[in-house]
Order: C-alpha cells, then structure tokens, then sequence
C-alpha cells in the first residue's frame, strides 16, 4: 500500500510538471503572435457541442454560455491565469478601512456596440441585475447589498460584513457580471435580455438557433495595453468573423477537425486524445474543468449517517474511476485537494482519507452503520464523461457490498430530479473551478446535496471575514481536512480536464476556463 | 369534379380530430416529462430557488388545462408561440430549418430512385437468376442496415479515409449548387438505402406483374423489340405503384431525417426536435410534431389524389 | 352387417389419417421448399441459441471491469476484444442479444394483441371504431421514432419503458391490418346470422373474426420484431434507450460509435448482429406471408407483397 502510494506521489509530481510546462507554453504564443501581426482577418470556425442555452451571461451558470459569451462582453474586472482579479472595465478599486466598501474607478472612453459609451448608470444597472440573478453573487454579498452611483466614472458597493471573496465573485467567469449598456434591461424578459450589446472585443451580429453564434471584430475596440493574461490583459480580435458551429456528435467533430471543416474543436471523443496528440496537422489543449464528485444526499436517506458516507469514501478507487472515464493521463488527476493547484487555497488537508479502495474497512462502517442491503440510488447525467464514472463506482460499490442502483438520464431530467431529496442517494456531478472555497459548491447548504453542517459553515464565515488571502487559506486548511474526516459532503475522486484541438493554422488561442479567442489569427 | 371537390373538402375536415389526438398526446407527455426549460436555462450549477423563481416568471406554474388551452387559443389563430431560448416564434423557427431538411430527403430519394430503378428492372427481366437473386439480396440487406450504422461508415469511409467529401455540415442552396450538394450526398446515401431497397422490391415486382399481361405477351408475339417493350409498355404500366411507394415512403424519410442529421449535423426539422426535446422546449416542441403531423397527413392525401389523377380507374371514395 | 359396417369405418378413419398425414407432410415440404423461411429461421434460431448459450462459452462477467485494459482488440482470450470500461464485449454483445431479442419479442407479441383486441372491437361497433382510429390516426402520423423519443423521456429511461413505450408506437399499424381485414369478415353472411340469432358479440368477435385476421398479424408481427430491435437500437444510439450498465446492441453500438476510429470491433460485432437479427426476420416474414396465404397464386402473390411493402413503407421508421 505504502510504495503504491509514494508511487503515486511521484507520477502526481511528474504529471503536475508536465502540465504546468504545457500551460506556461500556450501562453506564451499569444504575445509572440500579437507582436508579429502576422495575418489578420478571415473567418474562426470554433465546432461547439452544445449550443448555448442563452447569450445573457448573467442569467445562466453554463459552460458554453460562459466562453460564448465572453467574447462579447467584460465585466469590471477579469481573471489573470492564476485566479487574481485584474482590471478590465474597472480601471482602479478600493477597499474603505472597515473593509465593507468597495469604490471601483471605471475606464473612461470605453465604448458599447452600439456605439454609446459606458457610463457609471449602465453599470450599477448591470451589477445590481447580477445580485439578483446569480445565486453565488447575492450569498456572497448578501440580499441587501447593491450597487450606486458615485459619480459618471465611479461606482460603490457596501456590505453588511467584510467579505474576502468579494472581488473574486466579481471577478469569476461563470455566471459573470457582464456590463450592458441599462436599457436592455428594460426590455428583458424573464428569459434574460434580448438585445446582446457589450464592450468585448467581438460584437455581436446573429444567433442561428442550432446552427451558429456568428460575432465580428470590433472595430472601435480599445484594448489594455497590459500584457494579456488569462482572461485579462490586452485583448484584440485578429480575425474578422467568429463562428461558434454547434456540432453536438463528438466523431463529427472528431472528423471535422481531421478534414480542416473546423478551425477549432471542444467536445472530442477522449479516447482520440492520443490519436490528435500525434497528429502533425492538429494541436490539442487540455483545460481543467475542477472535481468529479459523486456527492452524498445529507438532507434524507442512507447517507444522512457518517459512516455510510465513509463507507462509500473507503470503496472507491479513483484511478480505475477517472481512467475510465478520461482515458488519457493527461486528462485528470487523482488529487483530493476541493481546490486547484494553481490557487493559492490549494490543500493537501485530508488526504490520507482520500483513495483508499479499502474493502475491510468498508465492511467494517457498514456493519457499524448497520446497512442491510437497502438501494442506493445514484442519479447521473448522460451527456458528459461523468456517466462513465458513474458507471465504474456502481461497479466498485457493488462489490463493496452496497446495493446501488444507477440511474442515468437526459440533462433536463437529471437537473430536476436532482431537486428533491427523495429522488436519489448519491449524485454524480462536475464541479467546475471557484476561485474563493465559499463558492465550491459541495459546501453549499443550499445546492444539491445539502450541507447544512454547523461547524462547516462556522468556518467558511471565518474564512469569508478574514483579512488576508494567507489567513483565509489557514483556515480553509483546516477546514478541508475537517470535510475529509468527519464530514464528507461527498467523494471527490479527482480532477479532470476538458481537452480540445485546433488544426495548425490556427496560431495564439489560450485556454483559460475554456478557450479563448482574442489575439487569436488563423492562415487561411 | 364535383365528387373530386367532395372527396378533398371530406379529407380535409377528417384531419382535424388528427391533429386534436396528436395535440393532445404531445401536451401529456411533454408535461409529464421530468425536467422543464428553466432548470435548463439556468445552467448547471443553478439553485433549486433560482429555479422556482424563473419557473414563477415563465408561467410554467400554471394549472396544466390553463396552459393546454392557452395554447390551443393560439395554435387556433395559427399562432405556436415563441420559443423559451431564443427570440424566435416557433413558425419562424420552423420555417428556418426547414429547408436543409426539405433538400435532404428530396436527394435521398433521388438517389434511391437512381439506384432502385434500374436495379429492379433489371432483375424483373432476369427473374429466378443469379443476377436477380443477388439484387433481391442487396436490397434485403438494404432493408435490414439501420441507417445510422450506415451513415457512421460512409462518413469514416468517404469524409475520412478517401476525404472526397466533407463529413459534416451544411450549406444553404445560395451558397452554390455543388456546395450545397457535396454537405448533402452522404447524409442522402444513407438516408435513401432503405427508400432504395423498398423501391427496388417495388419496381421488380410490379415489372413482373406487367409482363405477365397478355398484351405484353401479344406485343412480343410481334416482334417488339424487348427494350421498347421494357421501357414503353411495361414500365409505364408499372409505375403506377412505384409512384405511391415513393409518396408514402416520404413520411418515413422525414423520420428517418430524425438520427440522420443528429450524425450529420444538418440543421434542419430533425435536429431542431431532438434539441428541444432535450432542453424541454415546450411550444418549440409541440409545434414541430404538429407541423410534422400535419405534413405527414397531406403528403398522404396528396399521394392518393395523385392515384385518381393518373389513374382515374382508381375511385376515390373505396379508400 | 355390424362387422362390415365397423371395417369400413376404420377403412375410412385410416384414409382420413393419411389424407392428414399427406397435409402435413405437404405443409412441411412448403416450409421446407420455402427458401427464405429455412434461411430466415435457421439464422434466428441460432441467435437465439447464441444469446441462450453463449453465457456458456465465456467464463467473463459481462459487468466486470478491468480498466486498464479498455480497448483491446479482439484476441484469443476476448474474442470481440473489450470495451471502453474493459469488459469483455463478446459476454457482452451476448447478453444483448437476449436484451434486444427480448425487447424485440415482447413489443411483437404485446402490440400484437392490444392492436388485435382494438382492431377487432374496432371493426365490429362503429362507435368504437370512430374513437379508437383517430387515436390510431393521431399516433400514426407522428413519426414513430420521435414519439419513442418523446415517450422515453417522458417515462424515463429502463428496459420496461422502452418496451411500453414501443408498443404504443406500434399497436396502432397491427390495429389497422387487422381493422380492415376483420371488416371484410363482418359483412359476410354467416356472421349476420349469427347475430341475428342472437349470439354473444364477444364469442362472434373472438371464435369467428379474429381466425381470419391470423395470417396478416402473424406477418405483420413478424416485421414489428424486426422494427422493434432497429427502434430501440436507434434510441440507445441517440442515448434515450435501454440505460447502462446493462448491454444492448443499441448502447454497446452508442459507446462505440464515440471511439468508431479507435476501435471498430465495438461496431462491427453488434452491428453485425443487429443486421442479422433484422435480416432473418425479413425473410422469415416474406416466407410466412406466402405459407401461410396458400389462396393467394403466384400472380396475386406479386400484388399482396406489393401492398405489404406500401405498407411497410408507411411504417418503416
């Protein structure tokens, strides 16, 4: 067990090496090509498997929704490739001495689509729509905290409480505080806006319903002059027209960036990521999406008990689970940290809880819990990889000795079932990556699963109050560890990336939660 | 004439309860369906509260009678609502995919036709041979291969291997012809197998029931050349049949549109469905199935009115 | 006298039995002549004796996983090499046969009776027939396979769904064949005696109709098998089908069709199997259409397969 392990170690550290070697290289390209200015112009077909479920970023918590979408649209500030909060719209902020009130300077000059330059009215208008739509936003800053105007340039945010996730909310890409110009609010609908104006450096010009999200250059755009960086940065739009093709089938995709059909492509079969790897014409992208989980229904049911929960932690075997399921080692890793490793709040705490596939010591916690056979329903969703893991923890729970029963279903389906307590056990779910632990989901008391757990949220509070991102990480420390021992809110089996590839025409795409599209040329 | 008119008018008004059932059956068992637009719209990491609330502002909360007759009042004023996802009524949404679905299946059986007609000829006039043996076994094994098999080893074969035409996609007719066509012959091939073998059957066995006619018989006695004799007196007389397989079969084209442009990626009525059913589009869905109902029936009506016109023995009302 | 008359009877019994006998062995060597049903049966039967048997020819789990070898390619030891979870596809695509066959049977046999119960009550009381072909109409002129679809989101998807869901799909085609050949019946003379002298309705429907309608359910049958297995492998590609980890051909050809250029085997041999199934119900149902319709002369023979492939046409997904 112990050389297995130390084993593991070693290859974790070999693969964390080549992993950041790769990342360090990709971004590099970006400023090599805006430099050169090689080629500019032309048409980027980007192949996407699924279609968006709106083009209103703050309305949805979508992935396509998130990388579609910010194209087109800022936010105050951005992500630089190591989860810091940047400027972007927001030229300069600052925090009062008590901590509670943030004043954000906004860039002057900066013009929407429709040719109207961005106000400090348009953008309270748009950060106070995003308190209220997005769940993360409104439990972070609290129900009653909004948005006012300062003056034309400048705009303020009070709290109730000091909160150290603040910016970083802010910040996030996923469901993120796009600033329109404030009519369109007005004539939105309950389905989000209808007219897609932002600042980004694409704008928009059609949306064909299951054919295309066609953007063009911008042409008015004024870019930073910052080095790009992850999503922040000096972003440019080097091609004239960008194309997100929905193309749903993984081998049509696969096919389509082998004949150059598609410059780009994100939903791959995984088990081509050798193939594309070798492919002189293609280059691949790996992309860290955040944990595969199978995550513990608290609320009712078998694991409302410790041990079953332990149980279930002390049956599986995350490597069998995620090769199986990501059939590359480049493509996940076996890692028991909630956070990732390029985050400061990355934690080790816990680990020796973590991928034990120990069938003693499962018997034994079933005994104590006194499990005699009773149905665990596991609930999952068909359409990503998740649902082979799925299918390879019913199997290593079977033969643990559990009664697991799998249910896979549609996305919609699984998205309402996954709503009521009664309708499932164990829950298979992708958790995408948070910059701050009190966004990560599986702590979340109100999300699925339900961790209503005292100490758990005694402690995110603290972690939420402290003053320093050093103080906070102490305590999230211990919290973790905490989560692995004696809570279990669910079983992370480990990290596991998107990959895509684009052919070699294609020259300057970063990745960073999803790829990106600025700075970005294609030869034609 | 009149009874012509009679026949139509008569037709016509049998369609309504049709499309009543269908509406009907469609409203149940998309409500009964787990899962509904707003857990889809907001993405996966959505609350349960978040939901209700968009729930709440959508209408989805009302009692299920209310929203079937909302519907009912507006499909009534050829009205079929407007999607949830985007800023688009259904008719307009319909309408725009309609027309790579339109070019697909007439292709389809374009190549079934090419490949069916002669094939079936050929073996009527050879019956009992090897040769009209082996055609009957290609025609079965046509019967048999389900077309999405069929449609993954054209793409791997001519998309990937041979690279002769591109493997996916579409592009609209305005584009040009022949890039309109190179995005449509693998998707046609493998949508038309089945129409091609039905076809072939067809063709040969209404061949045979022609030339076993005695005025065949006499023409040969004659001494009418035996290609005229083919292709004047007997396949004329055959096609009769042929015309009425290729009409019925449409219906079954559509359908098998469905799997076809899921491979393919053809934008078209197909995929529209499957992309609604899955994200519980309600009026998006309910519109196309009805749309296609309605298309399916006149298709049909038109095939039998087509019978009585190019064969005036047939009476219209035995049917 | 008595003596005589007893010979005679006997004489007269034995002649009966052989006239019986020749029937029969004459029923046999039109079966046997029958070159399509031989070929047809003989492949079936050795499907079904693949998916009854075969369990007994591998010593793999069909479920069991080995991981880290997912994706190997056919060999002495996996005879259809494994699958992406590494499980030997051979126990597997076994296993799916007696899923799929299954299937096929149950929704045959299921939508056999119902659309035989409906189609006959149907062509006997005018009210009855009203409603119950408009609903038929109603299903019918929603493409089968997006109302399978439609029905298996609805229910969710498991093996039992999928066989309710096709066999609502298909009873209404067994309703119609056997509405319009049990109108042809009704209108006959001994029936309208019978009624007239006051008969149960059930008794005219059951022992005197439904014989008639027989043959054209048997065929008719015989095609839903082979539609039901293309059905539901179609659903299981488009993923709304028999749910994992339990094989069909349908779900084994869905996880293949997303590694189709690494590893073909995991098309190829469920495919194939498909095709077969699909195949040898074809020919046996073109068989028994022209066993069991001895009236019908080689000319008439054309016609009727004529209408049967119209029909086909029409129902085909």
């Amino acid at each position: 067990m112990k050389t297995i392990k130390l084993s593991w170690i070693a290859f974790m550290l070999t693969l964390a090496l080549a992993l950041a070697g790769c990342s360090s290289a990709s971004e590099g390209e970006p400023k090599a090509s805006g430099e050169e200015q090689a080629v500019a112009g032309g048409e980027l077909h980007v192949a996407s498997g699924q279609q968006p479920e709106t083009l209103d970023p703050q309305m949805s918590t979508g992935s396509t929704v998130k990388t579609v979408a910010r194209h087109m649209y800022e936010g105050l500030l951005a992500l630089d490739s190591e989860f810091q909060p940047q400027p972007m719209l927001a030229e300069s902020w600052e925090l009062s001495e008590d901590r509670k009130t943030y004043t954000f300077h906004l860039r002057q000059g900066v013009q929407f689509h429709n040719g109207e330059e961005m106000l400090a009215e348009d953008v309270v208008a748009s950060m106070n729509s995003w308190l209220e739509k997005s769940s993360v936003a409104s439990q972070v800053v609290g129900e009653e905290a909004s948005f006012v105007e300062k003056d034309e340039y400048t705009v303020s945010l009070t709290l109730k409480e000091p909160k150290l996730s603040t910016l970083d909310t802010i910040a996030s890409p996923k469901q993120f505080a796009a600033i329109m110009p404030k009519e369109v609010f007005e004539t939105a609908g309950a389905n989000g806006v209808t007219e897609y104006i932002g600042t980004g450096p694409f704008k928009f010009v059609e949306w064909k319903q299951d054919q295309y999200v066609h953007f063009e250059k911008f042409e008015e755009y004024q870019a930073l002059d910052t080095p790009a960086d992850g999503l922040s940065g000096k972003k440019e739009a080097l091609v004239d027209d960008l194309y997100f093709d929905y193309v749903a089938d993984n081998t049509t995709q696969l096919s389509g960036i082998q004949t150059g059909e598609y410059d780009f492509a994100d939903s791959l079969p995984y088990d081509n990521y050798e193939q594309l790897t070798q492919d002189p014409n293609v280059t691949t992208y790996t992309d860290l999406y955040g944990n595969a989980s199978f995550h513990f229904n608290k609320k009712q049911g078998l694991f409302t008990d410790l041990k079953m929960r332990q149980a279930v932690n002390a049956a599986l075997s995350s490597e069998e689970i995620m090769l199986a399921a990501w059939p590359h080692e480049d493509l996940y890793e076996v890692d028991s940290s909630y956070m990732a490793d390029s985050q400061a709040w990355f934690s080790e705490a816990g680990a020796d809880e973590f991928n034990k596939a120990d069938p003693a010591k499962v018997k034994q916690l079933l005994d104590e819990a006194g499990y005699a056979g009773e149905e665990i329903v596991l609930l999952a969703g068909n359409d990503s990889q998740l649902y082979y893991a799925a299918i390879v923890a019913q199997e290593q729970l079977k033969q643990a000795g559990m009664n697991v029963k799998l249910d896979v279903v549609d996305r919609a389906t699984y998205s309402e079932l996954r709503t009521d307590p009664a309708n499932w056990d164990l829950l298979s779910v992708g958790l995408s990556t948070v910059t701050t632990p009190s966004q990560h989901l599986s702590i979340s008391a109100d999300w699925f699963g339900w961790a209503e757990d005292e100490k758990l949220h005694e402690m995110l509070a603290e972690i939420d109050a402290s003053e320093t991102v050093e103080e906070g990480t102490a305590v999230w420390n211990d919290l973790q560890d905490y989560l692995w021992t004696d809570y279990l809110p669910g079983v992370k089996v480990g990290d596991y990336f998107s990959y895509y590839a684009s052919t070699t025409k294609v020259d300057g795409i970063t990745i960073f939660e999803g790829p990106i599209f600025w700075n970005t040329t294609v030869t034609q | 004439m009149k009874d012509y008119l009679m026949y139509l008018i008569k037709r016509i008004l049998s369609l309504i309860p049709v499309l009543f059932v269908v509406s009907i059956i469609v409203f149940l068992i998309i409500h009964i369906t787990p899962g509904d637009p707003a857990t889809i719209m907001l993405g996966e990491d959505a609350t349960t509260e978040q939901i209700e609330e968009l729930r709440e502002d959508l209408g989805l909360n009302l009692p299920l009678p209310q929203q079937y007759l909302n519907w009912v009042i507006g499909a009534l004023q050829v009205d079929l609502g407007s999607s949830y996802f985007m800023d688009e009524s259904v008719t307009s949404s319909i309408m725009g995919h309609l027309s790579p679905t339109i070019s697909l299946t007439i292709i389809s059986q374009l190549v079934a036709l090419v490949i069916a007609i002669p094939a079936g000829i050929f073996a009527a006039r050879r019956r009992g041979t090897i040769a009209d043996q082996s055609v009957m076994g290609v025609s079965l094994l046509g019967m048999s291969v389900p077309n999405f098999i069929l449609g993954l080893l054209t793409m791997l074969v001519f998309g990937v291997i041979l690279r002769w035409l591109p493997v996916a996609g579409y592009a609209p007719l305005n584009t040009g012809l022949w890039n309109h066509l190179q995005y449509l012959i693998l998707p046609a091939v493998s949508l038309g197998t089945l129409q091609a073998a039905l076809i072939t059957r067809i063709t040969r066995s209404s061949m045979l029931e022609v030339l076993n006619n005695n005025y065949i018989k006499s023409a040969r006695a004659k001494g009418v050349k035996e290609r005229q004799i083919i292709y004047f007196h007997v396949f004329r007389n055959a096609f009769l049949p042929i015309l009425t397989v290729i009409g019925q079969t449409f219906g079954g084209l559509i359908a098998g549109a469905v799997i076809t442009e899921t491979i393919f990626n053809i934008p078209g009525i197909g995929q529209l469905t499957i992309n609604s059913i899955e994200r519980r589009d309600y009026p998006m869905i309910q519109g196309i199935i009805f749309f296609v109902a309605i298309a399916y029936v006149l298709i049909n009506l038109i095939v039998d009115l087509l019978y009585g016109v190019v064969n005036p023995r047939v009476r219209l009302d035995r049917k | 006298m008595e003596m005589e008359a007893a010979r005679r009877n006997i004489e007269l019994l034995n002649v009966q039995r052989s006239l019986k006998k020749n029937q029969r062995s004459l029923f046999i060597k039109r079966f046997l002549a029958n070159k399509q049903i031989v070929f047809g049966s003989i492949t079936l039967f050795l499907l079904v004796l693949f998916a009854l048997l075969g369990p007994m020819l591998t010593s793999y789990d069909p479920y069991a996983m080995v991981v880290t070898e997912r994706l190997q390619a056919p060999s002495s030891t996996h005879w259809f090499g494994t699958d992406n979870f590494g499980r030997d596809l051979f126990s597997r695509v076994v296993i799916g046969a007696q899923v799929s066959l299954g299937v096929g049977l149950t929704v045959a046999v299921l939508s056999s009776v119902i659309g035989l119960v409906i189609g006959l009550y149907a062509s006997y009381y005018r009210v009855l027939d009203h409603v119950f072909m408009r609903i038929c109409d109603g299903l019918m002129s929603i493409p089968a396979i997006l109302l399978a679809i439609a029905f298996m989101a609805a229910l969710g998807p498991n093996t039992t769904n999928i066989i309710v869901a096709l066999t609502v799909v298909f009873s209404p085609y067994v309703a119609r064949i056997v509405r319009s050949s049990a109108l042809v019946v009704r209108e006959q003379t001994y029936i309208e005696a019978m009624k007239a002298q006051g008969a149960k309705s059930w008794r005219i429907i059951f022992r005197h109709i439904a014989p008639n309608t027989i043959s054209p359910l048997f065929v008719q049958a015989s095609f839903i098998f082979a539609d039901a297995i293309i059905t539901e492998a179609g659903l299981s590609f488009l993923g709304a089908g028999i749910p994992t980890p339990d094989p069909s051909w349908g779900n084994i050809l869905s996880d293949g069709k997303s590694v189709i250029y690494t590893a073909w085997w995991m098309v190829v041999f469920p495919g194939a199997a498909l095709i077969l199934a699909v195949l040898s119900t074809n020919l046996l149902g073109d068989g028994l259409r022209d066993l069991l319709d001895p009236h019908v002369t080689s000319n008439k023979k054309i016609k009727y397969r004529k209408n049967k492939l119209l029909k086909m046409g029409k129902a085909k997904v």
